[in-house]
């Protein structure tokens, strides 16, 4: 066997098994074994795609990703400046360490009724819940970076007479990046779970929204197609997201 | 002893420094006990719930859901994990259907498997399953490939055949891979039934808190969010202690 056709045998290995689902998928709901409703062919799943991805998708889409973004961003800014002041500050970690202990295992999904009634159903509920959801694991993942950091870096820093302040943006902060990076990480699907899940429950538009509602009038395509939507975000999301790391974190080896 | 005493004490004022305040702010009416009840009526709330049985019941309900999937999603990821790991093809068949698969949230399918099982215990149990099948299936896989090849070349040595190979050396090397993912999963089956039951049930703990919710009965609404916080708290507690029992000969095992 040539070395061409190897090369082209073990790439059909790695991912034969996706034409095989593929294809029986087709082939199971042309033959109307199953409802369509049930399972669609993929084939007009993909043409619905296609014919709703700009009047319909799109604007769902933007709003699902607007509310887990802005609560993610949110709960990156509060739960960095937990994390690092728990690690440096006593009265800080006395006071948040029981409430983050407390805190992190509360599955965030349980306080959607507590949200709609605080915050009612727009847009501010499910951007708060996000960030509720998020703030927890970003603080401890920060915590324990920022109380990582080598001793000698900031013995080192403070013998040529940096002040407090520099020791935090220039010592801690930086040293303490990976870690924040792996807390957001953790952070970044439970963002768009919340807010998908959210909108599965108070409506108020997105894909979550989106989804139930097709469900409930038995659109089989549209729902398919919601579902490939929230799919290729979170897909998409997470490059984006390693890129932005790699590019912040060059000079750490991973 | 009682320094012991008095540093858990001081751990806990934050906590009780809030409850205080949120006591204090809703009974001087400060807060509108509409949007906020009394922590105390709160509480009342869920002793009422638990003493009648109300709140045992629906919970008897979720559970058997989330342990139901739970327990599917342990039996099938650690079959297709270790599956993966000894046979080239196996893993060669998954590994991009999970990788593919791997980006959604699980719970996004409950519209759909409302679509195919209607709003039953066994659409809940389906999604938990799935919800649960993943880590199940990556820690044991690992946990497998990351067996020391030297207790496998010891063994065999000492005349071990494949199969006493399997069940003596390769399994509870494995154990404490299998035992992490079932650590991650088993939030995961409580996040996912209590979704299920709020999207659309018919019972449920999630059931029962969206009930009370739509009928403005917000301190027993509270209460059962806190009854259902508490016990999964305690859930993963009393898992990680089961673990670290059965690990004992695990050197780690105290890191679980």
């Amino acid at each position: 066997m040539t070395s061409l056709m190897k090369k082209v045998l073990n790439v059909f290995t790695s991912f034969y098994s996706l034409i095989v689902v593929i294809v029986a998928w087709e082939i199971i709901g042309r033959s109307g074994i199953v409802p369509f409703f049930f399972l669609p062919p993929l084939s007009t799943i993909a043409y619905t795609f296609i014919n709703i991805a700009v009047d319909l998708l799109l604007p769902h889409s933007l709003l699902t990703i607007y509310r887990a973004l802005a609560g993610f961003a949110l709960a990156a800014i509060i739960g960095v400046l937990m994390g690092l002041s728990m690690a440096r500050i006593r009265l800080a970690h006395w006071f948040f360490d029981p409430i983050v202990a407390l805190g992190l295992p509360i599955p965030p999904l349980t306080l959607v009724p507590i949200f709609i009634l605080w915050f009612g159903i727009g847009n501010e509920p499910k951007i708060l819940l996000v960030t509720f959801g998020c703030v927890f694991p970003i603080a401890v993942s920060t915590y324990n970076g920022a109380r990582s950091v080598n001793s000698l870096l900031i013995w080192s820093a403070k013998m040529m007479g940096t002040d407090d302040r520099r020791i935090m943006w220039k010592v801690i902060v930086p040293a303490a990046l990976p870690f924040i990076f792996n807390g957001l990480q953790v952070a970044l699907p439970i963002s768009l779970v919340i807010a998908f899940v959210f909108e599965m429950v108070a409506g108020g538009g997105g894909l979550g929204f989106l989804e139930i509602y097709s469900a409930r009038f038995f659109k089989a395509p549209e729902l398919f197609s919601a579902l490939l939507a929230i799919m290729i975000i979170g897909f998409v999301l997470d490059k984006i997201f390693q890129k932005v790391r790699s590019k912040f974190l060059y000079w750490a080896q991973r | 002893m009682f320094v012991n005493l008095l540093v858990s004490l001081s751990k806990a004022i934050p906590i009780l420094l809030i409850l205080t305040i949120w006591e204090t702010v809703t009974q001087i009416g400060l807060v509108n006990t509409q949007i906020l009840p009394t922590f105390s009526s709160v509480l009342r709330a869920a002793v009422d719930l638990i003493y009648s049985g109300i709140v045992i019941r629906h919970l008897l309900v979720s559970l058997y859901r989330a342990f139901g999937g739970l327990a599917l999603g342990i039996l099938v990821g650690v079959i297709l994990g270790f599956g993966m790991a000894v046979k080239k093809q196996v893993k060669n068949f998954f590994d991009p259907i999970i990788t593919l698969t791997y980006p959604i949230p699980k719970v996004a399918l409950v519209p759909l498997t409302m679509v195919w099982l209607g709003v039953t215990d066994q659409a809940a149990i389906f999604v938990i399953f799935l919800a649960c099948l993943l880590p199940m299936i990556v820690n044991t896989y690992h946990g497998v490939r990351s067996v020391d090849q030297v207790l496998i070349w010891s063994a065999m040595s000492l005349g071990t055949r494949e199969r006493g190979l399997f069940r003596k050396v390769i399994f509870p090397a494995t154990m404490p891979y299998i035992f992490n993912g079932i650590r991650v999963a088993l939030p995961f089956s409580f996040i996912v039934v209590i979704s299920v039951e709020l999207v659309a049930s018919k019972a449920g703990i999630g059931n029962l808190i969206s009930g009370y919710g739509g009928l403005g009965i917000y301190d027993y609404m509270f209460a059962a969010i806190l009854i259902f916080i508490v016990f999964s708290f305690a859930a993963d507690r009393i898992a990680v202690r089961l673990m670290r029992r059965i690990l004992q000969w695990y050197e780690e095992a105290g890191a679980l």
